[in-house]
């Protein structure tokens, strides 16, 4: 085993190729790789995005740009109505994966980031107090007595940036106020269930118009109860916004069973979608949401207004239509083999990696209690994430170094300086993706000066 | 033989009108509506031939949630 050099690979075409088959699982589980890289890649970056795709992922995008390629809605030939077709089966099937009331009440975005923001800035939008113009200078400071008036939001420890920028800006608008929810008792352990529902509960107050749950933290395991979570808001009367960006296709979700409101979630992680898949699917009971962005959608286009209705009234310009389709194939995918199966695969392979660091001394891995999940957060003592990831990237081994974009559970993780080295299984990955692993951690530890 | 065209704001719900006929075995075609028989601007229909009445197709696009504007019936001409 060598170490990789980057320009390795220049001189090939980058073409995809057929590199396994996982026999047991389908044909349309044929995983496809790139030459360029050929075999020398172990991705343990399922969190950032999972790789490589299904085959039928590929497939369905392909076709849809040739059989399904004109504007979805817009014109009545036959390629528009293809797509159009292709996007609403889509939706039927997005709803029935998520346990959605109605196919229309799922909508289409770019990630999860912007379904999140949609949900947010609706609920900010609808109680602005103060306006401003372009030509006013600067807005006048909120005052204590305003603050205590605005609608108030409750998030948990574990919420990414997506939860958190669009929060700050509109705090700093003066159109709501936020609060956290403790989750962790430092890095090595979760407060219980019940704590975690008591510390939700005592914060829950008249202004409260939205509580958010992210499911699956960005940095490790850590879960939250959302059917239990979804019960309180439920009897509090306060909607629920789940962010299920690391949760959905690991772990089975029902909007409402769980009494979810609006959840968000990425496509292009372990639903298997492309770069660029994003959804948002609103309960049955939910609060009107306003679009952050306002155009045209092939409806009611002699209005000046959006449509009242949903999805189009929460969908302005062309939809991605190739994404969308493969988005699709992604979600085929998993029911056909079956969530169960999909989890128990990863969490066996977590299990083994979690194992492995444990077993490594020098290494310090945040909440080293979790039994289940899919992502590992760790740091070597006295190595910068930094170099450890690109040591390990350097023989092939991709994982991601830093914050990962979830600055809370670094601070109650005490890891706020240099971030953590984050690893993450997920579809594809191998019993010997881990030992390949821990073979070049084994090299790392030695090269650093740390005996185990 | 009369031609039926069901006049319904969005395409999602032109699909899902089609979807929900097809399940009872009534089969329909998505099209789009002449703008001049629209008041709000593009539109669409669920556009089918055949023996359903316009009291059954109120029933299962109701059921089915569906949000449609108004029913249009049409005698087709005898060839």
């Amino acid at each position: 085993m060598g170490r990789w050099k980057s320009d390795n690979h220049q001189s090939k075409p980058c073409i995809v190729t057929n590199t396994e088959t996982p026999q047991k699982k389908g044909n349309h589980f044929y995983l496809r790789k790139s030459d360029h890289y050929e075999n020398s890649l172990t991705y343990l970056d399922h969190a950032a995005t999972s790789y490589p795709k299904p085959y039928a992922v590929g497939c369905a995008m392909a076709s849809a740009l040739t059989d399904a390629g004109g504007n979805p809605g817009r014109s009545s030939h036959v390629l528009s109505m293809r797509a159009a077709e292709l996007i609403f089966h889509t939706r039927e099937h997005a709803a029935a994966f998520f346990g959605a009331a109605e196919p229309e009440n799922v909508l289409f975005y770019p990630n999860a980031t912007y379904a999140i923001n949609t949900v947010l800035h609706s609920f900010g939008k609808r109680n602005l107090i103060k306006e401003e113009t372009a030509f006013s200078k600067k807005a006048e400071p909120i005052s204590d007595a305003q603050k205590a008036h605005l609608p108030h939001i409750l998030i948990s420890e574990m919420e990414h940036n997506a939860v958190l920028r669009p929060l700050y800006e509109m705090e700093q608008h003066g159109e709501v106020v936020w609060d956290v929810y403790p989750v962790f008792r430092g890095a090595a352990e979760m407060l219980s269930e019940a704590e975690i529902l008591a510390n939700i509960k005592s914060r829950i107050r008249p202004e409260t118009v939205l509580v958010c749950a992210c499911h699956v933290s960005n940095v490790c395991a850590a879960m939250l109860p959302i059917d239990k979570i979804g019960s309180l808001c439920r009897e509090m009367h306060v909607p629920l916004l789940v962010d299920a960006s690391q949760s959905a296709g690991i772990y089975d979700i029902d909007m409402q069973r769980d009494h979810i409101d609006y959840l968000c979630t990425a496509g292009h992680k372990a639903l298997l979608g492309p770069a660029g898949s994003g959804l948002l699917l609103i309960g049955e009971e939910a609060p009107r949401l306003y679009s952050l962005v306002q155009g045209g959608n092939g409806v009611e286009s002699l209005r000046a207004a959006m449509p009242d209705f949903l999805p189009e009234m929460l969908e302005a310009g062309t939809l991605a239509t190739p994404v969308i389709a493969g988005l699709d194939a992604g979600m085929r995918c998993l029911s056909s083999i079956g969530l169960e199966c999909v989890r128990g695969d990863s969490h066996r392979l977590y299990r083994r990696l979690r194992e492995m660091l444990l077993s490594m001394r020098g290494i310090t891995v945040c909440q080293p209690g979790l039994e289940t999940g899919t992502t590992l957060s760790f740091c070597v003592d006295g190595i910068s994430c930094m170099q450890v990831s690109a040591f390990l990237s350097e023989y092939g081994i991709c994982t991601r170094s830093g914050f990962h974009c979830a600055p809370m559970p670094h601070r109650a993780f005490g890891t706020e300086q240099d971030g953590t080295v984050r690893i993450s299984v997920g579809f594809g990955n191998t019993v010997q993706d881990t030992e390949r692993f821990y073979r070049v951690m084994k090299a790392g530890m030695h090269e650093w000066g740390k005996l185990f | 033989m009369k031609r039926i065209r069901i006049a319904i704001g969005s395409v999602t719900y032109a699909e899902k009108g089609k979807s929900a006929l097809a399940s009872h075995g009534i089969p329909a075609r998505v099209v789009r509506l002449d703008p001049r028989e629209t008041t709000k601007g593009c539109a669409f229909a669920l556009e089918l031939v055949g023996t359903a009445t316009v009291s059954e197709l109120r029933s299962i696009l109701s059921a089915s949630h569906v949000r449609f504007t108004e029913i249009l019936v049409d005698d087709l001409p005898m060839l």
